[in-house]
């Protein structure tokens, strides 16, 4: 299906920050995203979490602002105002009614660039995350799920979990959050994406203005260190006192700049990661085993800046915790050594190039096409070429990457529950 | 506008920070409306902004209708509403909705339940294609039904398998004593092991009729068009009487219940509840200010109280959603380590307590519908967005409570918030529940 390509209109600051922008009326609504190329990837060592709690600090007080006064001009708005820090990417979003938009700039802005991590705020926040640490510890998929990754990543910190660990985040300092801040955040490394009601002429005039004034080069290290896929099997088991066992299996994927990433896209739709019950291991070990309610596989999804990981999943009842490994293994097995169908083939292509239109019809969902678009290098055109570069895949390209990419040899496996 | 203005603009509006009045200058387009002569209710929004159209199908049916012995049969039927009909074999819904690059699920809840689709407006034909036959055609095939048991039970271990889960089963079964809200949608383990076959074709077949069913469709279709599409599958459908079995009234609470579960956790939850209106009530409104007051942003009473000035929890949020009978209005929290557990219950009663002794301040009440305002208009941002939002209200009440909604929260008074709070709040009306390890 056709669809008219996202208007956007894109401008290079001197100082290397980069403006989206993306009119759409429907709603008087604008979203603002300030964001970094920076995240979980750049923790220093013993220090898992820095970036998290960085990032949650932004909105605790600028120079300017108060963190009251920060609460009191977005929320009397009826808008919000959210951080975030993942693996690789950090920053702010805001989101108004689009009447407010230079107050939602304004703010954006202040948080965005000149927090001041009052000492008394720390104290506040890193309690709040600790527990939240704690809280996260009861759910039994991420404690299987975090296993799994420090596994996959070895020592690489793009693997710790992004809130951190109790003792890294017990002793971070306002000095290590400012040192981050300072080092990480920089103009050179920052994209303004905003999305919604807006005029991008009025906006991008405003926040050149604004932002131009901000000089900061870019820190972080070029090379980080290498990650590696596993050579050998490593499996773990962690006793928690649960009704099921969750199961994770599988080892380092790609990244988004990988020429395979489409191919993989294509074998993700027919191994685990498909529409309700069409892929093999749903169809399989759910529909026709009954043996979880959630199982899936997936590579493509995690593929970013850094190499994201395949993972397997299942959760089910500890009594069929062996029939569920090997029904994972042997789909995996059997995808590598005999490939795909002519038909999965092209449902699997039809499927995506038709389904791929949902993705743009929240200002939520162009902002974040808008991100990975410049991120990747992808074009603002690539709505029209995606159908096309997903009809040229073949079956001896999907089949091609399952044997490069997929092992069911060398794999990390994690069972957390009743074991 | 030029530069200077810009920044004098939103430096003024910056430090301006009380909370001025929005106006509103968004009213959804309104919605087209039918009933077919069988009874199936159909409602139908144009928007072009993108090729999509979105088709729900939403059935009067849920927990609510659900009796001890076959608790969990409408969600469990929603599984089955996938296994195959007389025209599509097993698999076929999902590959048909697969080949042409659309998406679907399916969602229980107390009060309803409702199936959708998403596809290109070339081919959104299809969802009504599947949705006209399975009303009244699907299989039920012995084999499929025990499988699928299976799968339930493991969705349903894993709500066992979270405190929250746990905690939300226990303290609805206390908070009500004869409605079927006490029920869990997803049902009783022992019921579900127990239910068989002849119960679930039953439950379809006084269930799954058109004058039991909203059908919504928004997106890219010319309303007349639609209207004859759906006409020509739908209208040859039989309706039947439904049944109403006279559902027990709750009776009025006047003492606090509580509810203790000991499971191994890391951190100490809290669940408090009381009675909320029914979606019929014109208490909705203030309800559901209420609920911004005590529990949105980071200026809210509840976060200010209970995590930033006595720092007793990390998390706290209030939950408020519309249902055919009253149900529950939620606050939970998560206790920071050593925190005792009835210092938090004290300074939550005491927030409550506030809202009725004394009236919120302008600003307050300004805020909270500001923010109401804002989440209002993100409803109408997608088509599935817009399809949820007019198939919950036309299933539990009509969909021009939802059309007049903001209209209602202007003009609810901060005295309506008292006597609101005073109604629903007094600590002899609630169900304190927590989780420790």
């Amino acid at each position: 299906m056709k669809r008219s390509a996202i208007p956007v209109l894109r401008q290079v600051l001197p100082n290397g920050v980069v403006l989206l922008i993306s009119p759409n009326s429907k709603i008087p609504i604008a979203h603002v995203n300030v964001v970094v190329r920076c995240g979980t990837a750049d923790n220093p060592p013993h220090r898992s979490g820095l970036a998290s709690l960085m990032a949650r600090m932004l909105d605790e007080g600028t120079s300017r602002y108060t963190h009251q006064q920060i609460a009191q001009i977005i929320e009397n708005l009826g808008g919000s105002l959210g951080t975030f820090s993942s693996r690789e990417l950090s920053g702010v979003s805001v989101m108004v009614l689009s009447k407010d938009l230079l107050q939602g700039f304004e703010l954006a802005h202040a948080v965005a660039t000149d927090p001041s991590f009052p000492e008394e705020r720390l104290k506040v926040e890193r309690e709040k995350v600790l527990n939240q640490i704690r809280s996260t510890a009861d759910n039994p998929q991420i404690v299987a799920s975090n296993e799994f990754n420090r596994i996959v990543y070895q020592h690489h910190p793009v693997g710790e979990p992004i809130l951190g660990e109790l003792e890294s985040i017990g002793e971070v300092t306002t000095s290590e959050l400012r040192e981050f801040h300072a080092r990480t955040f920089a103009s050179d490394n920052t994209i303004v994406a905003v999305v919604g009601d807006v005029d991008p002429e009025v906006c991008s005039a405003w926040l050149a203005e604004k932002f131009s004034a901000w000089q900061t080069p870019d820190q972080r290290p070029t090379e980080y260190p290498e990650l590696k896929r596993l050579s050998q099997k490593v499996k773990r088991e962690i006793t928690l006192p649960k009704e099921q066992v969750n199961i994770y299996l599988g080892h380092l994927g790609v990244t988004r700049s990988d020429p395979d990433y489409y191919a993989l896209q294509v074998m993700d739709v027919v191994l685990g990661g498909g529409p309700g019950f069409t892929s093999r291991i749903p169809a399989k070990l759910r529909d026709q085993q009954g043996l979880a309610y959630a199982t899936y596989s997936d590579i493509s999804g995690t593929a970013g800046i850094f190499p994201g990981r395949f993972a397997a999943f299942i959760s089910t009842s500890p009594r069929n915790r062996d029939v569920a490994v090997e029904g994972l293994l042997h789909e995996i097995k059997l995808l590598v050594e005999e490939g795909i169908t002519d038909q999965e083939l092209s449902d699997a292509q039809s499927y995506l190039t038709g389904s791929f239109v949902f993705d743009f019809q929240s200002n939520g969902h162009v902002a974040r096409f808008l991100l990975s678009a410049e991120i990747f290098g992808l074009g603002f055109d690539y709505l029209d070429r995606y159908p096309e570069i997903i009809g040229e895949i073949s079956k001896r390209d999907v089949n091609r990457v399952a044997r490069d990419h997929l092992d069911a040899e060398n794999y990390a496996m994690v069972v957390a529950g009743p074991v | 506008m030029d530069r200077k203005e810009l920044r004098e603009k939103s430096a003024d509006k910056t430090a301006a920070a009380a909370a001025e009045v929005v106006p509103v200058s968004f009213t959804p387009e309104p919605v087209f409306k039918q009933r077919l002569a069988n009874g199936l209710k159909v409602l139908i929004k144009e928007d072009h902004t993108n090729p999509i159209v979105t088709s729900m199908i939403w059935y009067r049916v849920g927990a609510r209708n659900e009796k001890p012995g076959i608790t969990g049969v409408s969600h469990f039927l929603e599984h089955m509403m996938f296994k195959g009909t007389d025209q599509y074999e097993r698999g076929m819904i999902d590959i048909i909705t697969m080949v042409n690059g659309g998406s679907n699920n399916a969602f229980t809840s107390n009060d309803y339940t409702a199936y959708y689709f998403s596809f290109a407006s070339d081919r959104w034909l299809h969802a009504l294609d599947i949705e006209a036959n399975r009303m009244r055609r699907n299989d039920f095939v012995l084999e499929e039904f025990q499988l699928e048991k299976q799968v339930i039970i493991e969705e349903l271990k894993m709500d066992l398998d979270s405190p929250w889960g746990m905690l939300r089963r226990e303290v609805e079964s206390r908070a009500f004593q004869a409605h079927p809200y006490r029920f869990p949608v997803i049902g009783r383990l022992e019921d579900l092991r127990r239910l068989n076959l002849q119960q679930m074709r039953r439950f379809y077949d006084a269930y799954y009729r058109p004058n039991n069913a909203t059908l919504v469709v928004v997106g890219d279709v010319e309303e007349r068009d639609a209207m004859s599409q759906i006409r020509r599958r739908f209208e040859k459908i039989e309706p039947a009487a439904i049944p109403h079995p006279r559902i027990p009234d709750e009776p009025r609470q006047e003492r606090q219940r509580r509810v203790l579960i000991h499971m191994p956790s890391n951190v100490t939850r809290m669940m408090v509840t009381f009675r909320s209106p029914a979606v019929t009530s014109a208490d909705i409104y203030a309800i559901s200010l209420i609920d911004k007051i005590l529990s949105e942003g980071k200026l809210c009473r509840l976060y200010q109280r209970l995590v930033e000035q006595e720092q007793l929890v990390s998390f706290v949020s209030a939950e408020f959603s519309e249902s055919i009978d009253p149900h529950l209005f939620y606050v939970r929290a998560e206790l920071n380590p050593g925190v005792d557990p009835k210092r938090v219950e004290e300074v939550l009663f005491q927030e409550l307590a506030r809202l009725q002794r004394e009236l919120v301040s302008n600003d307050e009440l300004q805020r909270a519908r500001n923010q109401l305002s804002a989440q209002y208009l993100a409803g109408f941002e997608t088509t599935m967005d817009q399809a949820i939002q007019y198939g919950i209200f036309e299933t539990i009440a009509s969909h021009q409570l939802l059309e007049q909604y903001m209209a209602h929260i202007q003009r609810v008074t901060a005295a309506e918030i008292q006597r609101t709070a005073q109604k629903y709040f007094p600590k002899r009306k609630s169900t304190i529940g927590f989780v420790v390890a």
